[in-house]
C-alpha cells in the first residue's frame, strides 16, 4: 500500500509539475538592437518626422531606446537632398519638405555609429479629400465611419490615423480648496477652485486600412475608424474626432495589412500565428542586418466631426463616486489618502446639508470627501486648457 | 529375408501380385485410343474391348478422374504410366492379366524401394522440420504438421495428363488455435519463384504452373508450414497454421524465411502485435503509434502529442485506417497513449512510399491497422491492469465456428488519483479516457463473409486549468466478402467515421463557452481482386466519401454566459476514385507493380463561398462577393489521376533493387496551429480558394540480408514534393475563421531524406537500429502573397526533425524473464521564437525570429521494460506476466511545447515537459 501510494504521488507530479520550467531562447536568439525605422515624408506645407528606436527586449520594464546623432536626410531618385533636423529622443523632421509628386523619395540614415540605412524609393502618394466623416449609435456604442472617393482611380490603398478629443466634467464640483502645505481648507463662495472640466485627446492605436482594388472604382464607402463604447466618458459631454487620410502604394498597403494582424498576444487558445514582418528599410553597410519599419512619402487630408452627448440620449456615463464624512481631526489623514474634501459640514452630522453655496460660517464639524479623480478632472489626466477648436 | 517379408505383406493386401515387369509380355499387346476428356469407366471398357485385361478398380475412386490420350499401338503399361503419371493413382498387372487400379496405394511397386530406404525416406520428410524433433510441447501438433506437410494435396479437376499451363490456387490461412485469420502470411513456391501474401482476410490467391509444387507458407509469429500439391486445375487450399510457441532447447535452424528480398513492395513495414508488445512503453501498455514511430522514416511531431510524420510529410497526411474505418486522431490524453487496445490488433502496416492504388486521399502514407476477428474455435479473453488502466478483451465463437465476436474496453482511472493530491491546482485537474472495440464477423458459406465492426474512443482532460477539452472518434462499418472464383474475389463496405473534439472555458460563468468542430465521413467502397495468371494480379474498384464538416461552433456555456453565439457553415464534398492495378511478374527476378487511381472531387452546397478581387491577395479587405449554393449544389470540383509504380529486381538470393514512383492527391487539409499550449487542429475541404494538396515521390532501396537471412539491412533514399501544402500566413486567425483562406497559404515542399536500419528478429537479442535522415522544406508559391514567408526563401516544416536514431533491444534472458530497452534520439523540431518588441506608431509589437528559425532542444528518451511471463504449460486455464516499466530512464526534461505567454508586461518563456522524470509502471496481463 505504501509503495503504491508512493507511485502515485510520483505520477501526479511527474503530470503536474516538474513539466512547466522557464524557458531561455538560445543565446543569440534574443535581440534588442535592431533599428525600427517609421516615416512619412509629408509632401505638404506640415511637417514631416522620422522616428529611429531600436527594438528592446521581451523582458519587463524595457523601453526602446532612441538613435541620437544621426544624420538623416531625405534623397530623390533626381539626386536631391535635404537632410532633417534632430528633435530628439530619436526624432527627426523637417517643416515643409516640399516633394516633387513626380518624384520617388527615400530616408537615408547615418547612424552616430557609421551604418547606413536606406529605405526603399516610394512614390509621393497624394490622398484625395475626405468627403465624409459619419457615425451612428448602436447597442455597443457610437461607431465613425469615414468615406472618400478619388475620381481619378488612382489612390486604392489607403490608411488613416486619428486624434480623438473630449470634454468630461468631474463628478462633483467642489467649493473648498485644500492648502496642502498648511493642511488647511480654504472655503470659496461662487469659485470652482479645484479643475471641474478638462480636454483630453487619445491617438488611434489600431492599424487602419482599406482597399477599393476589388472594386471597379475607387471609392471607400463608411470604412470603420472608430468604436466609442456605450456610456463612455467620451461622449459624457462632447466629443470631437480629427481623421487623417493617408494614400500608400500598394507594398506600403501589404506591410501594414500583413502587422495589422500580428498582435502583441501569446499564449491563449485563440492566438495568432507569429509573424516576422520587417518593412521597407536595409542596412546598406551590413546587408544581412534585419531593420524594421516602413517610410512612405505623400499627402494628408484631414476632417474633424463633433457629437455632442445630447446627440447620443441615453448616454449614461457611470462615475463611481461617493462621499464619506470625515470629522476635522482626522483631516490630515486623509488629506493624504488620495481624497479631497468637497463640501463641510456645520453642526451635527446627521443634519448634513450640502449647502456648498453657504456663506454663513458657523463652528465646522467636518468635510465632505470624495476620491480625487471624483471632483478634479486634472486628476484622469485632463488638461483644463480648451482647444483652439473647441 | 527381404523379399519374403514383401511377399508377405503382398499377401496380406489380398492380391496376389507380381512385379510390374514379370507381366511386361502380357502388356505389350498394342492398343489404339482417341480419348478427349472422357471417364475412366470408358476408358476401362475401350481397352477390354482391344485386348485381354480385366481392370479391377473403386468405381468412387475414379469417377473423377477424367481421361485425355491420342495413342496409337502403344503397349497397356505405356498408356497407364502416361495416364497415372503425376497421379497418386497406381496399377499393377498380374499373370492373369487383371489390372488393379489403386488410390495412394504406393505400395504395389514402390514398397520394396521405399521399405527399404525407409528410415531415409522419413528422414527426408522431415527434412526442414527442424525444431519438431526437440519440441516437448507441440508433440501432437507436430505430428499433425508433419502428416499435413507430408500429404499430398490435389487440387482441382483431376486429370490423367497435367496439362500445361497455370491454374489459380485460393484459401484461407488461418490460426489453427483460434481459426482466426492471419493477415500478411506469404503463400508461395520457389520454382518458378510466384508467391502472394494474404489480405487481411488470410485470403490467398495466386497462379502458378499445373503440376506438383511445394507449397510454402510463412508467416511472423507462426511456425513455416508447406504443403505438396498437385494442382490439376483451379482449386481451394485451406492452411492452418500452429503458432510458433519456443522450445526450452531451441536448435534454431533456419530455413527460407520470407524475405525483403522477395517482395514487391517496398517502403512498407509490417509489424505484429507480438513484436510491439516487446516494445517498452509508457505506463506499461504495447502501443501501436509508439512502434510505428521507432520505424525508419518515421517521427513523432513531438512528446504526448498526437501525430507522426512519415518520411517528410505532415501528420494529416497519413492516413491511418482501423478496420478500413479513417480514424482521424489516433491518440489518447493528447498522445500519452494510443487509441488502440493492444489486446485487439492483429496487426499493422504503414506503406510509406509505394502506397496500393486502393488507397489514396492522404499525401504521405498509410497506416493499415487490422484488429483480430474473434476465436473461432473457443472462448478466451485477455486484459491488463496498470495503476492507471485497465483493459479487457473477450473473443469466442457465437455457433458452430461459423461466426465469432471479439469485444474490448479500455479504460483509466487516473482521476481518482488527481484528486487525492493534497493541492487544489492538482483536484482541479482531470484526465479519462477510454475506447471500445467490436467485431463481429460470419462465414455464410464457402463463398460469402461478413465483418462488422466498430469502435469508439472518448477522451476528457483538463490539466491545471479551467479548460476542458474533449474529443472522440466513432466509426462502424459493414464489409461483405464474396469469392467469385478462384480468381477472383471481392469486398464491399459502408461505413460511417466521425471526429469531433470541443474545448470548454467556465473560468469565468460570463465568458463560459463551448467551442465545437466535427468531421464525418460517410464511406462506400467495393474492391475486386482478380489472378489473371501466373504472370498477372490484377485489382480494382471503387470508393466513395462523403464529408460533412462542422468547422466551428462557439456557444455559451451555462445560464450566466454572455457568449455570443456563433455557428460556422458547415462543409459538404464527395470524393470519388476509381482504381486499376496490376503486378507483373516479369521473371523470376524482375517484377513490377503498375497501378493508377482517378479522383473525383465535388465541393458541395450549401455554403456561402467567398470571392476575392481577381488577381488579388486572399484578404478579408479584398473580398468581393458572396456567393450561397444551395444544398447538394456543386460548387466545384477537382479531378486527377495517381500513379503507382515500382519495380523490384532481384540481384542475388540475398539482395533486391527496388524503386517506386507514386503520385497522391490529398482533399482535406489540417492547418494546426503549434504556438499555443494545446495545439489545436482545424480540419478544412477543399474549396473554390483552397486547392488539393498534391504530391509525389521516388524511391530507391536496396536490400541486403545476411546469415540466412537472420539479419535484414536495408537503405532507402526517397525525393518528395509537395503542392498546395498550407501553412499559415503571418498573424493567421484560425479558429472560429468563417474565410480560413484568408490566413493560409499554399507552398511548395520538398521533402528528401535516407533511411538505414539494420534489423535480428529471431534469436535472444533480437531488435533494431534505425538511422533517418530526413528533411521537410517549404516554400511559400502563392503568386498572389506578397508578405513572403521568410521572404520566399525555403524553410523548415514545423515537423522537420532531420536526425532520427531509433535502437530496440530485446534480450530474452529465459524463456520467462526478457528484457527490452528502447532509445530515441531525434534533433528538436522547429520553433519560431518572438525576438523583440518594438513600437510602431500607436502601438506595441512582438517580433518574431523567421518562421522555424529555431529548434527545440534535442530529443533524447530511454526506455526499460522488463517481461516476467508465468509458466509456459500451453494447457493452461490462465497465462499471466507481469511488466515493469521505467519510461525515460534517463530523466531528460524533453519539453513537449514552448510557448510564450504575457505576465505583468514581460514576456516569458516556458517550455512544458510531460515526462519529466523518470516514470516507472506496472502492468498485469492475463489471457484466458
Amino acid at each position: 500500500m505504501k509503495t503504491s501510494t508512493y507511485f502515485y504521488v510520483i505520477f501526479a507530479l511527474t503530470i503536474l509539475t516538474g513539466c512547466k520550467q522557464a524557458y531561455t531562447p538560445p543565446s543569440g536568439a534574443v535581440t534588442t538592437n535592431y533599428l525600427v525605422v517609421f516615416g512619412f515624408l509629408n509632401s505638404g506645407a506640415d511637417s514631416t518626422i522620422v522616428t529611429l528606436k531600436h527594438t528592446y527586449s521581451l523582458a519587463a520594464a524595457s523601453a526602446a531606446e532612441a538613435e541620437n546623432n544621426a544624420q538623416v536626410s531625405v534623397e530623390n531618385d533626381a539626386g536631391a537632398v535635404t537632410k532633417l533636423s534632430e528633435y530628439g529622443n530619436g526624432r527627426y523632421g523637417l517643416t515643409g519638405l516640399s516633394l516633387d509628386n513626380n518624384r520617388n523619395y527615400r530616408v537615408r540614415i547615418i547612424t552616430s555609429g557609421g551604418k547606413t540605412y536606406l529605405s526603399a524609393f516610394t512614390a509621393v502618394k497624394i490622398a484625395p479629400p475626405i468627403d465624409s466623416l459619419e457615425w451612428n449609435k448602436s447597442d455597443t456604442g457610437v461607431s465613425i465611419f469615414v468615406n472618400t472617393h478619388d475620381p481619378q482611380n488612382n489612390t486604392r490603398y489607403y490608411m488613416w490615423d486619428y486624434i480623438e478629443t473630449w470634454e468630461f466634467h468631474s463628478f462633483y464640483q467642489s467649493y473648498v480648496h485644500l492648502d496642502s502645505a498648511a493642511d488647511t481648507i480654504i472655503v470659496y463662495q461662487d469659485l470652482i477652485p479645484v479643475p471641474h472640466v478638462c480636454w483630453q485627446s487619445d491617438y488611434s492605436s489600431n492599424i487602419l486600412i482599406a482597399s477599393s482594388a476589388k472594386l471597379s472604382s475607387d471609392i471607400i464607402s463608411k470604412q470603420a475608424i472608430a468604436i466609442i463604447p456605450v456610456n463612455s466618458e467620451k461622449i459624457a459631454a462632447r466629443y470631437s474626432i480629427l481623421v487623417r487620410q493617408y494614400a500608400l502604394t500598394k507594398d506600403a498597403f501589404n506591410y501594414w495589412q500583413a502587422l495589422q494582424k500580428s498582435t502583441e498576444q501569446t499564449g491563449t487558445l485563440f492566438d495568432q500565428l507569429p509573424s516576422s514582418i520587417t518593412g521597407n528599410v536595409q542596412c546598406i553597410t551590413n546587408p544581412g542586418e534585419t531593420v524594421l519599419g516602413y517610410v512612405s512619402a505623400g499627402s494628408i487630408t484631414t476632417k474633424r466631426i463633433f457629437i455632442d452627448s445630447t446627440q447620443v440620449q441615453p448616454w449614461e456615463y457611470y462615475q463611481p463616486c461617493g462621499t464619506k464624512y470625515h470629522v476635522r481631526d482626522s483631516l490630515t489623514y486623509y488629506l493624504h489618502n488620495s481624497q479631497i474634501p468637497i463640501g463641510i459640514v456645520y453642526g451635527k452630522v446627521d443634519t448634513i446639508k450640502l449647502t456648498l453655496r453657504d456663506t454663513i460660517f458657523r463652528n465646522i464639524d467636518g468635510y465632505i470627501f470624495t476620491d480625487s479623480y471624483c471632483a478634479d478632472c486634472t486628476v484622469k489626466h485632463g488638461d483644463t486648457l480648451k482647444p483652439s477648436y473647441w | 529375408m527381404k523379399f519374403y517379408k514383401l511377399y508377405y505383406i503382398l499377401l496380406i493386401s489380398g492380391f496376389h501380385l507380381q512385379m510390374t515387369n514379370t507381366t511386361y509380355a502380357q502388356s505389350q499387346k498394342s492398343i489404339t485410343l482417341h480419348f478427349e476428356n472422357r471417364l475412366f469407366q470408358e476408358f476401362v471398357q475401350a481397352v477390354e474391348a482391344q485386348a485381354d485385361f480385366h481392370f479391377y478398380y473403386n468405381p468412387s475412386q475414379l469417377d473423377s478422374f477424367r481421361i485425355t490420350i491420342n495413342i496409337l499401338n502403344k503397349s497397356l503399361k505405356e498408356i497407364l504410366d502416361s495416364i497415372f503419371r503425376d497421379t497418386d493413382f497406381h496399377y499393377a498387372v498380374d499373370d492373369d492379366n487383371n489390372v488393379f487400379v489403386l488410390k495412394q496405394f504406393r505400395i504395389e511397386t514402390d514398397l520394396a524401394k521405399e521399405f527399404f530406404t525407409h528410415k531415409t525416406n522419413q528422414q527426408d520428410s522431415l527434412n526442414g522440420a527442424e525444431a519438431e524433433l526437440n519440441n516437448f510441447f507441440d508433440e501432437k501438433n507436430e505430428k499433425i504438421k508433419s502428416s499435413l506437410e507430408n500429404k499430398l494435396y490435389e487440387i482441382g479437376i483431376k486429370t490423367n495428363a497435367v496439362s500445361h499451363g497455370n491454374s489459380t490456387i485460393a484459401g484461407y490461412v488461418r490460426d489453427a488455435k483460434t481459426g482466426e485469420p492471419i493477415t500478411g502470411a506469404a503463400v508461395y513456391i520457389d520454382n518458378p519463384p510466384v508467391g502472394v501474401v494474404t489480405d487481411q482476410f488470410g485470403y490467398y490467391s495466386f497462379s502458378l504452373p499445373k503440376g506438383k509444387h511445394l507449397l510454402k507458407i510463412t508467416s511472423i509469429g507462426m511456425r513455416e508450414t508447406k504443403r505438396q500439391i498437385m494442382l490439376y486445375s483451379d482449386g481451394k487450399l485451406n492452411i492452418e497454421l500452429q503458432e510458433y510457441v519456443p522450445t526450452l532447447k531451441a536448435v534454431m535452424v533456419t530455413s527460407e524465411k520470407l524475405s525483403n528480398i522477395k517482395g514487391i513492395q517496398m517502403g512498407v513495414d509490417r509489424l505484429n502485435i507480438k513484436l510491439i508488445k516487446q516494445i517498452p512503453v509508457v505506463f506499461g501498455e504495447a502501443d501501436v503509434l509508439r512502434t510505428v514511430v521507432t520505424l525508419p522514416g518515421v517521427t513523432s511531431v513531438g512528446e504526448a502529442s498526437t501525430g507522426f510524420n512519415v518520411r517528410g510529410g505532415s501528420a494529416d497526411q497519413n492516413l491511418i485506417l482501423f478496420n478500413g474505418a479513417t480514424i482521424y486522431n489516433p491518440s489518447h490524453l493528447f498522445g500519452f497513449f494510443s487509441a488502440f487496445n493492444p489486446d485487439v490488433v492483429k496487426d499493422v502496416e504503414l506503406y510509406k512510399s509505394n502506397i496500393p492504388e486502393k488507397f489514396g486521399g492522404r499525401l504521405s502514407s498509410v497506416l493499415d491497422i487490422t484488429s483480430k476477428d474473434g476465436n473461432k474455435k473457443k472462448f478466451s479473453g485477455s486484459g491488463g491492469i496498470s495503476p492507471l488502466t485497465a483493459r479487457l478483451v473477450l473473443e469466442g465463437p457465437v455457433d458452430s465456428g461459423k461466426t465469432s465476436f471479439i469485444i474490448g474496453g479500455r479504460s483509466t482511472y487516473s482521476d481518482w488519483l488527481l484528486h487525492v493530491v493534497p493541492n487544489s491546482e492538482y483536484q482541479n485537474s482531470s484526465a479519462s479516457f477510454y475506447d471500445l472495440n467490436l467485431n463481429l464477423n460470419h462465414e455464410f458459406d464457402k463463398k460469402n463473409s461478413l465483418y462488422i465492426t466498430g469502435y469508439m474512443s472518448s477522451d476528457k482532460f483538463r490539466l491545471n486549468s479551467d479548460t476542458t477539452y474533449k474529443y472522440s472518434n466513432k466509426n462502424a462499418n459493414i464489409l461483405w466478402k464474396h469469392i467469385f472464383s478462384n480468381k477472383m474475389y471481392g469486398t464491399l463496405m459502408f461505413g460511417y467515421d466521425r471526429y469531433e473534439y470541443s474545448v470548454s472555458g467556465n473560468a469565468n460563468p460570463v465568458n463560459a463557452y463551448k467551442l465545437s468542430f466535427d468531421v464525418n465521413q460517410y464511406n462506400f467502397r467495393a474492391d475486386l481482386n482478380y489472378n489473371l495468371n501466373t504472370a498477372n494480379a490484377v485489382d480494382f474498384g471503387i470508393s466513395s466519401i462523403f464529408y460533412k464538416l462542422h468547422p466551428g461552433s462557439y456557444l455559451p456555456e451555462g445560464s450566466q454566459s454572455l457568449v455570443v453565439p456563433n455557428v460556422l457553415q458547415p462543409e459538404q464534398a464527395l470524393e470519388n476514385a476509381l482504381y486499376l492495378g496490376d503486378k507483373i511478374t516479369l521473371s523470376p527476378r524482375f517484377s513490377i507493380s503498375a497501378g493508377i487511381r482517378y479522383s473525383l472531387y465535388y465541393y458541395l452546397g450549401a455554403r456561402d463561398i467567398y470571392t476575392y478581387g481577381p488577381g488579388l491577395p486572399r484578404e478579408e479587405m479584398n473580398l468581393l462577393d458572396t456567393v450561397s449554393y444551395a444544398s447538394g449544389k456543386i460548387i466545384n470540383n477537382y479531378q486527377g489521376p495517381e500513379y503507382r509504380l515500382s519495380a523490384r529486381f532481384a540481384i542475388t538470393e540475398n539482395a533486391s533493387v527496388k524503386a517506386s514512383y507514386n503520385t497522391l492527391r490529398q482533399y482535406i487539409h489540417v492547418i494546426s496551429n503549434t504556438a499555443s499550449i494545446s495545439p489545436t487542429d482545424i480540419w478544412k475541404l477543399s474549396d473554390p480558394n483552397i486547392l488539393p494538396q498534391t504530391g509525389d515521390q521516388f524511391s530507391l532501396g536496396f536490400y541486403h540480408n545476411f546469415k540466412s537471412n537472420i539479419i535484414e539491412t536495408s537503405i532507402e533514399v526517397y525525393y518528395k514534393r509537395m503542392h498546395n501544402y498550407l501553412d499559415y500566413k503571418s498573424g493567421a486567425q484560425l479558429i472560429m475563421n468563417p474565410h480560413i483562406e484568408t490566413d493560409v497559404t499554399t507552398t511548395r515542399g520538398k521533402a528528401y531524406g535516407a533511411e538505414l536500419l539494420i534489423k535480428k528478429l529471431t534469436g535472444k537479442l533480437n531488435g533494431w537500429i534505425s538511422y533517418t535522415y530526413s528533411r521537410t522544406l517549404l516554400q511559400q508559391d502563392d503568386p498572389l502573397e506578397v508578405q513572403k514567408i521568410n521572404g520566399g526563401q525555403y524553410y523548415p516544416a514545423n515537423f522537420d526533425r532531420p536526425h532520427n536514431v531509433n535502437f530496440i533491444g530485446n534480450y530474452k534472458f529465459s524463456h520467462r524473464f526478457s528484457v527490452s530497452l528502447n532509445m530515441v534520439y531525434t534533433t528538436g523540431r522547429p520553433l519560431t521564437l518572438p525576438i523583440a518588441l518594438y513600437d510602431i506608431p500607436g502601438s506595441q509589437r512582438v517580433f518574431y525570429s523567421e518562421r522555424n528559425q529555431f529548434r527545440f532542444p534535442d530529443y533524447f528518451r530511454t526506455d526499460l521494460s522488463m517481461n516476467i511471463e508465468g509458466n509456459h504449460k500451453i494447457k493452461k486455464f490462465k497465462h499471466s506476466s507481469w511488466t515493469i516499466g521505467f519510461y525515460n530512464l534517463t530523466a531528460r526534461k524533453n519539453p513537449y511545447s514552448i510557448y510564450f505567454v504575457e505576465e505583468n508586461g514581460e514576456i516569458k518563456g516556458y517550455k512544458l515537459s510531460i515526462f519529466g522524470t523518470v516514470i516507472p509502471s506496472i502492468t498485469y496481463n492475463f489471457k484466458f
